[in-house]
């Protein structure tokens, strides 16, 4: 196997999917919880690849995004990144496979400042492959990567309001208005700047590490019905874990100004990826993520209080991760080759 | 060796090294591994007919009827294995005998044609296949269904290493199906059932549960042992996934021992990689025995049906007899059953003997033509008690919370002639009742 990468398995699943359109909607699924006592974690729920379930266990204390309770574990933002940075590299070393490709080393430094400036990507890469062969990997990854595309197309962002707290009988679902999500990059908070370094390990499997951090690397992988070994969540899981844990912790902070207590919130945030766009099996298939949406679950005693639902929607508004995930960015990516 | 293919059908197709993204890959397998030399029926011939011919290597060199023995543990290597080695299809070239050997191809082939589906693999032991099929198609974090009384290795299996696999498991009466939906939760990704249960003969209505996997999309795994495909096809019912063991009525002659797994190749290579990590493959010499036995399936497995029903009728008229357990007899147990789903019920029948165990071990010592052991399955009569046994481990409350009443005794019906066993069974069951006092003093 080149570079551990199964390619007679990612070629039959193109060939699956060019004979079952339903087998390529694969759908995440993850969830956060912002507890006064517990602090801020994350976990993915079970994923549906085409028609087989893949359920995998992975839970996470996150850094919270308002520095109320630093766990010294990645911020929302660092799984956002790792997210984007490891389905970036996945692609690349997938797509580079598939050609022949023999890469000795490929590591993604992905920096994210504010929400008005570009987000850096610098590429180092070894291989076998000439620069040149090398730089239309990027371009295919650029172009391919669900998450990358994600990052540098605008992808909407549904909030839905839960009639009551997870894990309880409820109502129908309560979708609010159209929350006051904003076009301007200065009306999202900004939060703490982000830095990961991402390094391709073998195969599907990757680590993350945010710069700086004196924390454990994360771990990224394909599920095992993927071609992975479940060594970690996969790409999508950690973005949409960065988005419900951002928007989690934005709750806390909002509902705790409001009623002067910490209540427990939980979000679920879920997404639909057409991997046909990945694969280029249907060249018309569209790549970056699709459907996603984001059910906050609001806790019992604050189902009656008024202005609830508007700290739902600043919340949601102010979720850096979310304007990730819903604002087309500029992706500032290099390439070095060779010198690492 | 450069004038043949050895690789399996489909293998060069799926070489291309002029790929420049994953949409140029050519790799589509569904079936297989089959070579040119295997022979491939179509499924639409009958049973007696692919249990015959499917499969055979037609060797070119020697012209050989039957399957070769390759009774190799390696294979030389050429340009075709260092292809598969690098393009991760190992299983697609006959490289070193735990990966695949043709004679094992020759078997899966047959069982898969057997079974109406495209691809199988044999395994070392019918606990191999199952073992290898819950790991590879379930993740840590997952949640399995199945029934509290399917087979001892099964349970033992899902009872004492999933859960520190990080699997959870709940067990239901497998005929209940309010109680098997119920059980469902949002991580359920398997439901494991068998097709006939070990000793009661519960039959659990296989379609209906497909459509309750289907909902929770989960994967559907049925234990055909009892069965066989002449019996039952469950992947026509909806099942995913069929395992046997084929030490069993497959192989039929207690000769060998053996596992199977049969469905779509998709599974079947994950299930495959697993056996080669457990270290389960099935050596070629025991693939012959399995094929050979194979080959009259059908034929057996028509005579066993008969010698089970005949001998379940005559055990429900006999006095000795205070309960006969077998489908053919109708009774509440299968008041749902759905007939048309059977081509009959296979070659066991169990029951209880008047005077508990005590009067079951004597009337088993009593008879002439059966052997007393355990394991099924096989051309002669075998006879058992679970008691002391299968179900030897459980207490006598959980022997009777789940059926398992004194007396029991498992018989598996061989291809002996019905009326020879029948006397035999009624000889041994009137000689019982002059002896046997313990019915009298339990009052």
């Amino acid at each position: 196997m080149r570079n551990s990468f199964n390619t007679a398995g990612f070629s039959e699943v193109v060939h699956e999917i060019r004979h079952d359109p339903a087998e390529a909607a694969y759908v995440y699924t993850a969830r956060a919880k912002w507890s006064p006592r517990r602090g801020l974690s994350a976990w993915i729920a079970p994923a549906l690849l085409g028609t087989v379930k893949s359920a995998r266990s992975f839970r996470f204390e996150v850094d919270d995004s308002a520095g109320d309770d630093p766990c010294g574990g990645a911020s929302p933002m660092d799984f956002a990144l790792t997210g984007i940075g490891s389905c970036a590299l996945t692609t690349l070393v997938g797509g580079g496979s598939a050609r022949g490709v023999e890469f000795d080393g490929v590591e993604m430094l992905i920096d994210y400042d504010h929400p008005a400036e570009p987000v850096r990507c610098r590429i180092d890469m070894d291989g076998s492959a000439d620069d040149q062969v090398l730089a239309e990997l990027v371009e295919q990854m650029r172009n391919f990567s669900p998450n990358c595309t994600t990052l540098t197309h605008p992808v909407a962002v549904e909030l839905v309001r839960a009639s009551g707290p997870a894990g309880q009988p409820t109502d129908a679902p309560d979708t609010p208005e159209a929350p006051a999500v904003p076009d301007a990059p200065e009306a999202v908070a900004a939060g703490p700047a982000a830095s990961c370094r991402v390094r391709w390990v073998s195969s599907t499997q990757l680590e993350a590490k945010a710069v700086g951090s004196d924390g454990p690397a994360l771990r990224v992988d394909a599920p095992k019905q993927l071609t992975g070994v479940d060594w970690g969540p996969n790409p999508q899981e950690y973005l949409l874990m960065g988005l419900a844990a951002d928007v989690a912790a934005h709750l806390g902070r909002l509902s705790a100004g409001l009623t002067g207590e910490r209540h427990v919130w939980e979000v679920s945030a879920q997404a639909r990826e057409d991997v046909r766009g990945l694969l280029q099996s249907d060249a018309d298939a569209v790549v970056p993520l699709q459907d996603v949406i984001c059910t906050v679950f609001p806790p019992a005693k604050l189902a009656s209080e008024h202005g609830v639902g508007e700290v739902v929607m600043n919340a949601f508004a102010a979720s850096a991760v979310r304007d990730l995930i819903s604002r087309p960015h500029i992706a500032d990516i290099s390439l070095v080759t060779g010198g690492r | 060796m450069d004038n043949y293919n050895r690789a399996a059908i489909g293998f060069e197709e799926g070489r291309n090294s002029d790929a420049h993204w994953f949409n140029d890959l050519t790799r589509s397998r569904f079936a297989g591994p089959v070579s040119a030399q295997h022979r491939f029926l179509s499924r639409d011939v009958s049973p007696e007919t692919l249990a015959v011919h499917a499969g055979t290597y037609q060797d070119p060199i020697t012209g050989s009827v039957g399957t070769p023995i390759f009774q190799t543990s390696t294979f030389l290597l050429d340009e075709s294995s260092y292809a598969a080695f690098s393009d991760g299809a190992i299983r697609d070239v006959p490289i070193y005998t735990r990966y695949g050997n043709p004679t094992q191809w020759s078997v899966q082939e047959k069982i898969a044609a057997l079974e109406g589906t495209r691809s199988s693999v044999v395994t070392s032991s019918g606990m191999s296949a199952i073992a290898s099929t819950i790991y590879a198609l379930t993740n840590a974090g997952s949640h399995i269904i199945s029934a509290y009384d399917v087979y001892g290795g099964t349970y033992n299996l899902l009872h004492e290493d999933m859960p520190s696999a990080g699997r959870e498991v709940s067990f239901v009466d497998p005929t209940d199906l309010d109680a098997i939906r119920a059980a469902v939760r949002p991580e359920t990704q398997l439901l494991f059932f068998e097709t006939l249960t070990n000793p009661l003969l519960k039959a659990p209505p296989i379609r209906e549960i497909a459509r309750i996997a289907d909902e929770a999309n989960a994967l559907l795994v049925v234990d055909n042992t009892f069965l066989t495909p002449v019996n039952m096809r469950p992947l026509d019912l909806g099942a995913h996934i069929v395992v046997h063991s084929a030490t069993k009525y497959l192989g039929g002659h207690s000769d060998l021992t053996a596992g199977a797994v049969v469905g779509r190749r998709k599974f079947l290579d994950r299930i495959w990689t697993q056996v080669l990590r457990f270290g389960g493959t099935l050596e070629p010499l025991a693939c012959f025995l399995l094929e050979r036995g194979l080959k009259t399936l059908p034929l057996r497995i028509r005579a066993q049906n008969d010698n089970a029903r005949e001998i379940a009728r005559f055990l429900a008229g006999h006095e000795r007899v205070a309960a006969v357990h077998h489908p053919d007899l109708g009774g509440d147990r299968y008041a749902g059953l759905a007939r048309e789903d059977y081509r009959g019920y296979g070659g066991m029948v169990s029951f209880e003997v008047r005077g508990g165990d005590k009067a079951a071990l004597d009337f088993m010592s009593r008879l002439t033509i059966p052997h007393v052991a355990t394991s099924l399955g096989g051309v002669e009569s075998l006879v058992s008690m679970p008691s002391n046994t299968s179900h030897s481990s459980l207490t006598s409350r959980q022997r009777s919370l789940i059926g398992i009443h004194p007396g029991l005794v498992r018989f598996s019906a061989g291809i002996e002639n019905a009326a020879d066993l029948i006397r035999d069974l009624g000889s041994a069951l009137d000689a019982t009742g002059l002896d046997a006092t313990d019915e009298e003093q339990q009052r």
